[in-house]
């Protein structure tokens, strides 16, 4: 049983040929988003001090959302502001892990996290 | 008075996908409301109109990122396209050469025995009266198979359709001039297998250029004891030289209205290109039959396999049009 167990880990291991990576805004939004627990794209603009655009935010949150490293969920529109409502972005455990394995590299090589 | 972000997320919606809307649009614009509505409040309306003005950079941003994240499968699919291409040529000069061959056994098989050398001389005599069929169903047959089920590009659309304006000025210049010269070099040589010795055989309508042809029939139409149907012959003889030589172009824009619709196998591709030819082989019969026999004027009978592949390929498009996806990213 354990074998077996183990030959199927293995199995698994072997189905992943890419090490996930993180380019420089996927890395600065998952700190943010790891120090600040939830933000949204405009405070998430806001505390990168200018380092991520109003524009690209946006974008770079949606293809970490589909890659699985953040989560997002949207909140009632402000009742006296009316409008959209705002959708609001945490990290997800995933995201997490990578940011916590890509930073060590970063530290170790960083000629190969650049 | 509309909320700030409105009218950018009105176009914003017939240019993006519902995800992109849902994901990285609104999102953006939620942000905008509320902070144009802080701004308004604490710093005055100048500040509220700058902070619209910056948004709508930032969206502007997003949809040429957007568009730029779909181009680049776009990008990759040039390969595909040019391979897609190349397919095309490789299946069109392949089809052709089947089809000349085909044509001219047909005939050559019934040709009276003579000569290695005039056996050889009289198949050359053959290809050019095989070319105007051979091209336009070769090049359908090409497009076909080697798109495969995939929409071409506009760009690659652009090149089919000059490869087709090109083959049917081929197809116009083998039917006007090459042909009759061939086909009457080819009977020649027929009288010559047989020992018929003759000074020079009358021309049939086969053999007739364009002007011949139109001089020809302004002769019989003066000729009061004219046969009715030799008439009509030389002049349905006449326009299917121009129809047959504009029927590559037709047929191409039949073949990429059935790609248009995305055939999904293979065997609906092969059903298509059997209906395009049966459907043209049969016009042409049909034209033929009813312009000799009368029933409609001899014009009409010749461009009658182009007024049906026409408008097949006009449903065919305007079927794609209203099935279409809306523009995504």
């Amino acid at each position: 049983m354990h074998r077996s167990l183990t030959m199927r880990k293995i199995e698994r291991m072997s189905d992943q040929t890419r090490l996930p990576r993180l380019s420089a805004k996927e890395s600065l939004i998952l700190e943010l988003l790891a120090r600040h627990a939830e933000l949204y794209g405009l405070q998430l603009v806001a505390e990168s001090k200018g380092r991520l655009k109003r524009g690209t935010v946006y974008v770079t949150l949606q293809r970490m959302e589909e890659k699985g490293y953040v989560a997002s969920r949207q909140e009632d529109a402000p009742p006296d502001v009316g409008g959209l409502p705002r959708r609001i972005y945490q990290p997800t455990a995933l995201g997490r892990r990578v940011l916590v394995v890509w930073t060590k590299a970063a530290r170790l090589m960083p000629e190969f996290a650049r | 008075m509309r909320r700030p972000g409105a009218r950018l997320r009105a176009i914003a919606s017939r240019l993006c996908s519902a995800q992109t809307l849902e994901r990285v649009i609104d999102p953006l614009i939620a942000d905008l409301q509320l902070e144009h509505a802080d701004a308004t409040r604490q710093r005055g309306a100048w500040k509220g109109r700058w902070i619209r003005l910056v948004a709508a950079v930032a969206l502007f941003k997003v949809i040429v990122l957007c568009g730029g994240r779909a181009m680049m499968p776009l990008r990759d699919a040039r390969a595909d396209e040019h391979r897609a291409l190349v397919r095309t040529i490789g299946f069109s000069a392949a089809s052709m050469s089947v089809l000349a061959t085909l044509l001219v056994m047909v005939v050559w098989r019934n040709t009276p025995g003579g000569t290695h050398a005039l056996q050889a001389l009289m198949v050359a005599y053959l290809i050019p009266q095989a070319l105007p069929l051979a091209i336009p169903i070769g090049l359908t047959i090409g497009i076909l198979f080697g798109f495969r089920g995939h929409v071409p590009s506009a760009s690659s659309t652009r090149v089919v359709l000059t490869t087709a304006v090109s083959s049917s000025m081929i197809s116009f210049a083998v039917l006007v001039w090459l042909m009759p010269s061939a086909n009457q070099a080819y009977r020649q040589s027929v009288a010559e297998s047989q020992g018929i010795t003759l000074g020079h055989l009358r021309m049939g309508v086969n053999e007739m250029t364009l002007s011949e042809l139109n001089n020809q029939i302004d002769t019989e139409r003066r000729n009061s004891t004219a046969e009715p149907r030799f008439v009509r012959n030389l002049t349905f003889s006449y326009h299917q030289r121009w129809s047959l030589a504009s029927a590559t172009l037709l047929l191409a824009l039949f073949a990429l209205g059935v790609l248009a619709h995305r055939p999904p196998s293979r065997w609906i591709l092969g059903m298509a290109v059997i209906g395009a030819c049966s459907a043209y082989y049969a016009s042409i019969m049909l034209g033929r039959s009813v312009a000799l026999d009368g029933v409609v004027p001899a014009f009409v009978g010749a461009w009658l396999p182009n007024v049906v592949i026409g408008l097949l390929s006009m449903k065919l498009f305007e079927r794609a049009w209203h099935h279409r996806d809306p523009i995504a990213t």
